[in-house]
């Protein structure tokens, strides 16, 4: 047999094998409506008379009209099902949405328990419910029939549903929940269609072409930058990058940031693109971080900001206030970013619900630019709406460096807030947040000794060259553990030339670090430095959520930078301060 | 992981329970509470009379009189029969009905729908729709086997008590191979295609490739189907009851049909119960093959040592 022929006689048996499927499939059923289409008279006889004559639809009028018990059987029918689904769906889903994510306690001995039920026999469990339902005088009810009926219903629903709500992304869950939304409206806005960070951008152009808008409200008002996925892992990626860059060009966008400028919130305040004072959004949640200007800064959704590019304009509601007093000074190997960390862990993720979080007090003025551009950037990690700092002396000589002037800009006098929160900065050790939530705050000696894997410094968080600084002090003429590896990614490029110059690059890769590109990273979980399931990282980024950094299994702790390069140091968490200040942390290396 | 009420992850955990409860106390009223009522029943002797329920507590009483119940015993040889040769069956033709959808000039929605049809059928209408096609004197089945001389005279499908029984298996399989097939032509189409492209380049034939790649790729669906399917029939009732009631000469007695021709006809509602209860043991240890097979976690770290 020649390969042809046999490639040939294989087709036509797969073909003969459909159709003999075809007949078995439908055979059946296709009798039992020829069946019903016939009289009786027909189909009593040997060969039944097939004839086409004798099709009527006489055995349908019967059941419908004359005899006319078809179409009560209908509405009881309908009555039920839909009593059934309606309680089966509503509390089916709502349990299967808290096993699938609310980590209710002995989740997983309850779904067992529940499937175990539908091994019972059906029949039997008929017994003790009819017994109970003539006490309860429930006998010949619909709601009786329905509640049997949701024996078997309400589990299959229960399964079902939590296979589909495991399959949406939880950080989309926590982002709608950061962002002010209730359980049941998390629960509603999930659902909406998934799409990554970096699509963002591409969106919102995407949405304001199909509704016919040709150019934006004032093409020197807004800023784009490709920070995320950058430089570009995929062709998918590759694509979008390449879509925003022709719309910046088709839109004529007065500023633009390609790959490898530096992360947007970074760039906004080291070009001075925002003044105190001003207003400004972006398609991100950590835009908060130019609170640290005094900038009212924060993140909206994209069809939300395609509409600003359209008009300018946006509706807000304003935000009650609390007040951060920040009093005393930080101790040596303690940073901004645990004091913000320490916030985090006594107001919780969602203890500033769109607030106004405004940090100050005599400290205030203690803090440096970069400390504040952290502490504003995880403001957001406590649902605030805006995290602001005060512009002040540091403030304006910052931004006069950039070539900005600015006025001083504070919070009026009379201001009234909700709820003032005094922080003692002096008492303050280094903090980490433990998986999977960032309130989950412990101080290091609580936690210290736990092994790691890779540990990440970078991010619109804690990537700029102070971070740098410190962890080049704790680094230098030393090593990173043989078992761990250690991500380094500027904040922006001018952060990385200045590490060039000052020789921090040089003596980190010595230390062993791997420097990635600026950008992102491996912060959202896009790319560059992913976890395997059961890897633990240590981060000085500003998210610890399951599944955040690749595999679900994964662990993220995060903590200062200088928690960080001291844990990759010694494959383990451990205080910064026994390596910077071991005298105040009262023990040795 | 701490609990206070700053705790956002806290929080989430009580609006959890609170989500749940309404579902839990469902579930308690219409099955754990039946099944826990049942599993007690199972130690009485229970009968209705007079409209109530009277029983006395006999111990282990109903349990021995399984044993020397012969129809017990005939019950519970169809029950493993049937499902032993249904699962084979089922899971033989569901492969290779899986395979024809999964070949180049059988995909397309089309096959699926057909697919579906049989699936669709509510149980009792495929019961009446079988019983009219094994009909002794009009069936197609009859009709059809004349016509092209397999039979020379009229055959009783449903009145020699294994044929009988073996009848209600082909109605049965005809209902559970769609879905079954559905859940391996899943499993076939995420056996990534360059496993096959790998094994042809290393010469394997279309038999070595089957043997080789697609059924090791399946192992987790078939496992999965022989729980599901063997659970289901040893479910089986509704064809049973629109059948045959069990007969001739209880040749269709299964478990199932046992327990509830016990308690609803006999009225004997504490050796229905006893019967109902055995089976469920059964069901249960096969429940527990099925969530250990499913189980993501023992999965993965099976995926890891491989």
């Amino acid at each position: 047999m020649t390969p042809r022929l046999r490639r040939r006689l294989g087709t036509w048996g797969v073909r003969f094998a459909l159709l003999v499927f075809l007949v078995l499939a439908l055979g059946p059923i296709v009798w039992g409506i020829v069946t019903s289409l016939l009289p009786t008279t027909a189909l009593t006889q040997t060969p039944p008379d097939l004839s086409l004559a004798g099709l009527s639809l006489d055995n349908y009028a019967d059941v419908l009209v004359t005899r006319g018990n078809l179409p009560d059987a209908l509405i009881d029918s309908a009555i039920v099902a839909t009593l059934t689904a309606t309680l089966s769906l509503v509390i089916g889903s709502a349990a299967a949405y808290a096993l699938a994510r609310l980590r209710v306690p002995g989740s997983n001995k309850i779904l067992l328990a529940v499937l175990a039920t539908q091994m019972f026999p059906g029949i039997v469990i008929a017994i003790p419910l009819f017994i109970v339902f003539s006490q309860l005088r429930l006998v010949d009810t619909y709601l009786a029939l329905s509640m049997t009926y949701l024996s078997f219903t309400l589990v299959v629903v229960i399964w079902i549903l939590k296979g589909f709500f495991e399959s949406i992304p939880p950080q989309l869950e926590r982002a709608a929940a950061v962002d002010g939304a209730s359980t049941f409206q998390t629960f509603r806005m999930v659902v909406l269609p998934i799409s990554l960070p970096a699509l963002f951008a591409a969106g919102v152009f995407d949405l304001l072409r199909n509704a016919g808008i040709s150019s934006v409200w004032d093409r020197t008002r807004v800023v784009v930058v490709i920070d995320h996925l950058v430089p570009a892992p995929s062709a998918a990626a590759a694509e979008v990058h390449h879509r925003i860059r022709g719309h910046v060009r088709d839109f004529g966008i007065a500023h633009f940031l390609d790959a490898g400028s530096g992360i947007c919130h970074q760039l906004v305040a080291e070009q001075g693109l925002a003044r105190p004072g001003e207003l400004l959004l972006g398609t991100d949640s950590h835009t908060t971080t130019a609170g640290a200007l005094g900038v009212g800064g924060t993140g909206i959704g994209t069809s939300e900001m395609a509409y600003v590019l359209a008009t300018g304009e946006l509706w807000f509601q304003v935000p009650p206030a609390i007040l951060v007093e920040l009093t005393g000074r930080l101790a040596g190997g303690v940073m901004w970013k645990d004091a913000i960390l320490a916030l985090a862990g006594r107001l919780g993720a969602d203890g500033a619900q769109y607030r106004a979080l405004e940090f100050g007090g005599p400290a205030v003025s203690d803090a440096d630019l970069a400390g504040r551009l952290s502490m504003s950037n995880m403001a957001v990690e406590l649902g605030a709406k805006f995290g602001l700092f005060p512009a002040d002396d540091a403030t304006l000589s910052y931004l006069s460096h950039r070539g900005v002037d600015a006025e001083p800009f504070g919070p009026d006098p009379d201001a009234k807030y909700e709820r003032i929160v005094e922080m003692r900065l002096e008492t303050l050790d280094p903090q980490v947040a433990l998986p999977h939530s960032v309130d989950n705050v412990k101080p290091v000696g609580d936690v210290e000794d736990i092994p790691i894997d890779q540990a990440f410094i970078g991010s619109c968080t804690n990537g700029r060259l102070e971070d740098l600084r410190i962890a080049g002090q704790i680094l230098a003429g030393r090593h990173v553990h043989p078992h761990t590896r250690l991500l380094i990614a500027a904040a922006s490029r001018e952060i990385e030339q200045q590490a060039a110059r000052e020789g921090l690059l040089e003596m980190l890769l010595a230390a062993g670090a791997m420097i990635l590109p600026t950008g992102c990273g491996p912060c959202f979980g896009g790319h560059q430095g992913l976890l395997a399931a059961g890897e633990r990282c240590i981060g000085a980024h500003n998210r610890n959520f399951v599944g955040r950094m690749g595999s679900p299994q994964a662990e993220i702790f995060l903590a200062s930078p200088a928690t960080v390069a001291a844990s990759a140091l010694y494959g383990r968490i451990t205080d910064p301060r026994r390596v910077i200040e071991p005298a105040a942390a009262g023990v040795t290396p | 992981m701490r609990l206070t009420s700053t705790s956002f992850e806290g929080r989430r955990r009580r609006t959890g329970l609170v989500l749940v409860a309404p579902a839990l106390l469902v579930l308690l009223g219409v099955l754990a509470y039946p099944i826990a009522a049942s599993l007690l029943l199972g130690f009485q002797d229970a009968t209705i009379a007079g409209g109530g329920v009277t029983s006395e507590w006999i111990g282990l009483a109903n349990y021995e009189r399984m044993l020397s119940d012969p129809t017990f015993g005939t019950a519970l040889r169809n029950s493993l029969y049937f499902t032993f040769v249904e699962v084979l069956a089922v899971i033989a033709i569901s492969l290779a009905v899986a395979l024809l959808l999964n070949h180049p000039s059988g995909r397309g929605g089309f096959f699926v729908v057909v697919l579906l049809v049989p699936w669709a059928l509510a149980p009792v209408a495929n019961a009446v729709l079988w019983k009219w096609i094994y009909n002794a004197n009009y069936g197609i089945l009859n009709a059809i086997l004349l016509q092209l001389g397999l039979i020379d005279q009229k055959v009783i499908w449903l009145g020699d008590p294994f044929l009988a029984l073996n009848m209600m298996l082909i109605a049965d399989a005809w209902k559970a191979i769609p879905f079954i097939a559905l859940l391996l032509l899943a499993g076939l189409q995420n056996v990534p295609s360059y496993l096959y492209r790998a094994a042809r380049v290393d010469g394997a034939g279309s038999w070595a490739r089957f043997r080789h790649v697609t059924l090791p790729g399946l192992r987790i669906p078939i496992l999965v189907a022989v729980v599901l399917q063997s659970i289901w029939a040893l479910k089986v009732f509704d064809l049973v009851f629109v059948l045959t009631k069990g007969g001739p000469m209880d040749g269709t007695v299964v478990l199932n049909f046992l327990a509830w021709r016990v308690t609803f006809a006999f009225l004997d509602l504490g050796y229905g119960a006893a019967i109902a209860n055995v089976l469920f043991v059964i069901m249960f240890v096969l429940a527990l093959i099925y969530v250990r097979a499913l189980d993501p976690e023992r999965r993965r770290r099976r995926a890891g040592n491989a």
